[in-house]
């Protein structure tokens, strides 16, 4: 009888970590159907990589229930983890493909990179802030991530060593754009900046290096806000 | 206990006390600035409030019990209030009672800490206004002389706080007040006792003493701080810290700091390392490492006014660390007027500007509203200081008075041009559009005052990718300088946005918008069609004045629901969440009010009689005097140049002034219809000061500052003088009627301030200081009717109900 109810346990205890991950599949999913799909996300490799990336796995152990919820979260040291909805914008306007090679300017939770990952043949991501790159490395590690490259340092330099770049996102709050990661983008890539105060993001800079030198800003709004008018 | 000697000793104690207690008021202002934000200052006025109506309550209900022990329990509840100070402090910070204003509307839990948080700030306040309280009742018929001593203490609390503000690390000043509470505690400690009490309040001391001068707790930055962030960065130091009623200042270097705000694509160069200023913990501006590296803000819009003329004299409003003031002297001004009133920003920076060694430059240490009121000198070029910050301050600023952003100002500013004169405002952009909508409105009703008819032909403004600066020139712009500015916008990758005979496809060439809705707004504000765009804006545009300095404040309450029905309720929040704060603290307060305070007198109500004088007479009293408190605060941080000098000069002269009120009063013979000539009297000062108030001070804004100190007190101390009467006047006269009642009464008149308090913030903000004080007059004249509502005595009473003493 002991032997039964031991044997119980233990098929229960190792039913429940499935059954987690089930949930978090699921909320996973319902994600990306009902933030993305739904608020007009059309790019299907964004799509599929969000459906695939454990977002609750980047994020603090106190927020892992609200992970899949349609906000920012706080990931410590004043930074946040973006909305779903966001990340999946961002993504969507830099439009990634297989081949592409992609530098992100402020880690954070690692997020954003691992979508990237999903999708490109070389995420480079350069984090400051020393905790938050070591957690995000350990993170992504662990996660199985072989294509993202994490360095701890500063942005402002880029990174020249894999250079030039398709596609380069800043996430590290900056009032200006580094002129040498102007310099690593390639002609025709772009860049993003999403710009709002923490626990929001209002608007994106998408930033464009043109052929024939000039470069031009391009200011996109993921929630388009309609003044009230009467009459 | 009874002896004259006790007595004596006993209004030095009240006095040490109470002066300790605002004192530690004022420090707890300055510590929630820095930890968290501004906001919290007035939170801090209801919470010590709230403290003194608990006390009233705790003491009318176990009076009983209380009164025949009070020799043990007056020094015990000192020397509580004296260990609690310093104690809820590092409390505070601990992490189960530690609360972040950004994460308020993100975890529900927040909403419990910020409670907590109150709470835990209530404690000194609760034990120090039970001593007050005991020695209230217990001396009904010398309650004068207490109140004096009280109120005297208090006044001179004020003044010492600054002492303590220029001397003392922010997490030190705890220590040094809870100190003086002990010391009060030792004045008064029962002589048959008196060895042990010696012993153990002079231990206590001692503890207090060493931790807060050799070891002072850390502070607990918010996260969301710009030091918080700036120190997470690698090899970020703090170089040196000092304190001063201004803000609690530091000094930063880190390798990896760089300045540049809304920096050209163009740029090729190396954006230089800069080292920062950091005031409350919050950025106060950049330090140049050396002169050369102001050459970058050639890359950025607000060069746009040095495309325009070579200007040689120049003024810097808000100077701060002195960026502008030295990109001016680069470009070649030969008199530059830097206006800082900051001491800390100005002798932090000083090391890498060497400003004072420039011989272009003059250093002005005043307020920049004081120094445009006094100088009669005209400029080529004024420089204001940028409006808000990259992505925006969530609203943060919303409460935050901004005197140099209001109608009257920019007239001032205006006048100071010469024929020719320019100035310029530069402005983060912000999404969705408010603050360059505002600035535009600003200017554009600055120059309808100044009858000028085409607002187009005299303005110009300049667009990069996140910043906005508008130029506005007293002569039409010349087709030569539209010129120039098209040029530099070319060389730049910059748009113009407003410039005369610009063409749609000129304001969007480089930097895109998605939609129009900037530009439209813009053309309709400065064409005159303001009105409509106020009325139907979903964010209040309308320009900010003397009346209501909040630039800031955007949010509009009817619009929160479209807000969040577009972004979402939690980003709905962090668009103006300074003023959401606000009204959170109000309904906490109003909830605390009512449980600490009404609700445990509601036992009493059997045992008291003319409960509807009781009621309104000191309600009215409670929230009168707590209006015209916030009114003259806001007022006179115009007059004064800061918040600090403005809080501590009203508060003491409110309570000094209206201490010797008091003690004037309890030498009167008074009957009912004494009281209600003072009251009357009182409703009358009031009205009066909502018209002249502001106009005085704007008479004697050129005043030098011992001059503006003199008429500080006489403006302040008038009405709190006559302010101070009905109080212990009521108190008295309910004391020969009903004792019972006294503490009822205190009660009554503690929960109606503690909620006046945040209530006045939330009026001020949105009908203006004028109105408030008009409110403030109605307050008193309904203490005044509610002295009809006095039942007559029954004959078996005795003598005439309406005679006292």
């Amino acid at each position: 009888m002991k032997s039964e109810l031991l044997i119980s346990v233990v098929i229960m205890l190792f039913s429940i970590a499935p059954a987690e991950q089930d949930k978090y599949h699921r909320d996973r999913q319902q994600m990306v159907t009902a933030q993305l799909e739904a608020r007009g996300i059309k790019h299907k490799p964004t799509l599929n990589a969000m459906r695939s990336v454990e977002r609750h796995r980047l994020v603090p152990k106190a927020q892992v229930e609200y992970a899949y919820e349609d906000r920012p979260l706080p990931i410590g040291f004043g930074q946040t983890i973006s909305q779903p909805y966001m990340v999946g914008y961002m993504t969507e306007v830099i439009r990634p493909t297989a081949g592409m090679k992609v530098l992100e300017i402020g880690t954070g939770s690692g997020y954003q990179a691992a979508v990237l990952a999903e999708i490109v043949d070389e995420v480079y991501t350069i984090e400051i802030v020393e905790e938050l790159a070591k957690t995000a490395k350990s993170s992504l590690e662990e996660m199985g991530y072989t294509n993202i490259h994490l360095k701890e340092g500063d942005g402002y330099f880029g990174w020249e060593e894999h250079a030039p770049y398709d596609a380069i996102i800043v996430t590290a709050a900056s009032a200006f754009i580094p002129p040498l990661l102007i310099e690593q983008l390639k002609e025709g890539g772009k860049m993003v900046i999403p710009v709002g105060a923490p626990f929001t993001t209002q608007q994106l800079m998408l930033v464009e290096k043109q052929k024939d030198g000039k470069r031009k800003t391009r200011n996109l709004l993921p929630v388009r806000f309609v003044p009230f008018t009467r009459n | 206990m009874g002896s004259h000697s006790y007595f004596n000793r006993l209004l030095f104690s009240i006095g040490l006390l109470s002066l300790s207690m605002i004192a530690y008021q004022l420090s707890l202002m300055q510590y929630l600035s820095i930890v968290q934000w501004y906001h919290f200052a007035y939170m801090v006025i209801g919470i010590a409030l709230l403290g003194f109506g608990a006390a009233g309550s705790f003491i009318a209900i176990f009076r009983k019990s209380l009164l025949p022990i009070i020799d043990y329990l007056l020094p015990l509840f000192m020397v509580l209030t004296g260990i609690f100070m310093p104690l809820i402090l590092w409390l505070s910070g601990q992490p189960f009672a530690r609360f972040d204003t950004y994460l308020l509307f993100v975890e529900r839990s927040q909403l419990w800490q910020l409670l907590l948080y109150e709470l835990l700030f209530f404690i000194p306040f609760f034990f120090c206004a039970l001593a007050i309280g005991l020695v209230f009742v217990k001396y009904t018929n010398r309650i004068g002389k207490l109140y004096f001593s009280n109120l005297a203490g208090s006044g001179l609390g004020g003044l010492a706080a600054i002492v303590l503000f220029w001397t003392a690390f922010p997490t030190q000043i705890p220590y040094i007040t809870g100190f003086l509470s002990l010391m009060a505690a030792l004045l008064i400690i029962p002589l048959h006792r008196k060895r042990i009490w010696m012993i153990s309040v002079g231990i206590t001391a001692v503890l207090l003493i060493l931790p807060a001068f050799f070891s002072p707790p850390p502070l607990p930055l918010s996260q969301y701080k710009s030091l918080s962030q700036t120190l997470d960065l690698p090899e970020a130091s703090i170089v040196k810290s000092a304190n001063s009623p201004h803000g609690w200042v530091q000094y930063v270097t880190s390798p990896v700091l760089r300045y540049a705000p809304g920096l050209s694509l163009s740029f090729t160069g190396e954006v230089p390392v800069i080292d920062a200023v950091f005031s409350n913990a919050e950025w106060a501006g950049a330090v140049l490492r050396s002169p050369g590296d102001s050459r970058i803000l050639d890359y950025t819009t607000s060069a746009a006014a040095w495309e325009l003329a070579a200007h040689k004299k120049v003024l810097i409003l808000d100077a701060g660390t002195g960026v502008r003031t030295k990109y001016a002297s680069l470009k070649g001004a030969a008199e530059i007027d830097h206006v800082e009133s900051h001491r800390l920003v100005t002798d932090f920076s000083e090391d890498q500007t060497e400003l004072e060694n420039d011989e272009s430059v003059t250093l002005h240490q005043q307020d920049s509203r004081s120094f445009l009121a006094q100088t009669e000198k005209s400029y080529d070029l004024i420089s204001l200081p940028p409006i808000g910050a990259f992505g925006g301050t969530a609203g943060l600023g919303a409460l935050q008075e901004e005197y140099l952003l209001t109608t009257m100002a920019f007239s001032l500013i205006y006048d100071r041009l010469e024929t020719d004169g320019f100035f310029e405002i530069t402005v983060w952009l912000d999404y969705p559009y408010r603050n360059p909508l505002k600035i535009a409105a600003t200017i554009s009703e600055t120059l309808a005052e100044k009858g000028i008819s085409h607002p187009e032909q005299h303005l110009v403004s300049v667009r990069s990718w996140n910043t906005l600066t508008f130029l506005v020139k007293k002569t039409p712009f010349s087709s030569a300088e539209v010129q120039a500015i098209r040029d530099f916008c070319d060389r730049l990758y910059f748009d113009p946005m407003l410039l005369p005979g610009i063409t749609s496809e000129e304001r969007n060439q480089y930097n895109m918008l998605e939609d129009q809705v900037l530009f439209s707004l813009t053309d309709s504000i400065i064409s005159g069609n303001r009105e409509s765009i106020y009325e139907t804006y979903d964010f209040h545009l309308r320009p900010a004045t003397d009346d209501k300095p909040y630039f800031s404040q955007f949010l509009r309450l009817k619009s929160l629901p479209h807000l969040q029905e577009i972004f979402g309720n939690q980003s709905a929040s962090f668009i103006e969440l300074g003023y959401l704060i606000v009204g959170v603290t109000f309904l906490q307060s109003l909830l605390l009010a009512f449980v600490l305070i009404l609700l445990p007198l509601f036992r009493l109500k059997k045992n008291i009689s003319n409960k509807g004088f009781t009621l309104v007479y000191f309600s009215g009293l409670g929230m009168g005097f707590m209006f015209v408190e916030i009114v003259l605060i806001q007022r006179f941080v115009l007059y004064l140049g800061h918040p600090v000098y403005s809080v501590a000069a009203v508060i003491s002269g409110m309570l000094l002034l209206s201490g010797l009120g008091s003690w004037l009063s309890s030498g009167l013979k008074l009957s009912i219809a004494g009281i209600r000539k003072i009251v009357l009297f009182i409703v009358l000062l009031l009205l009066v000061y909502a018209g002249i108030l502001p106009w005085l001070l704007e008479a004697g804004m050129g005043f030098s500052i011992w001059a503006k100190i003199l008429v500080s007190l006489v403006l302040i101390g008038l009405p709190s003088f006559f302010m101070g009467m009905p109080f212990p006047l009521g108190l008295h006269f309910l004391s020969q009627r009903n004792e019972e009642a006294v503490p009822w009464a205190w009660g009554i008149n503690g929960c109606l301030s503690v909620v006046s308090a945040s209530l006045a913030t939330i009026l001020a903000i949105e009908i203006g200081f004028s109105v408030l004080m008009l409110l403030a007059a109605t307050a008193y004249f309904i203490t005044l009717a509610s002295s009809f509502l006095i039942k007559k005595k029954s004959k078996t009473q005795g003598a005439s109900p309406q005679t006292m003493n």
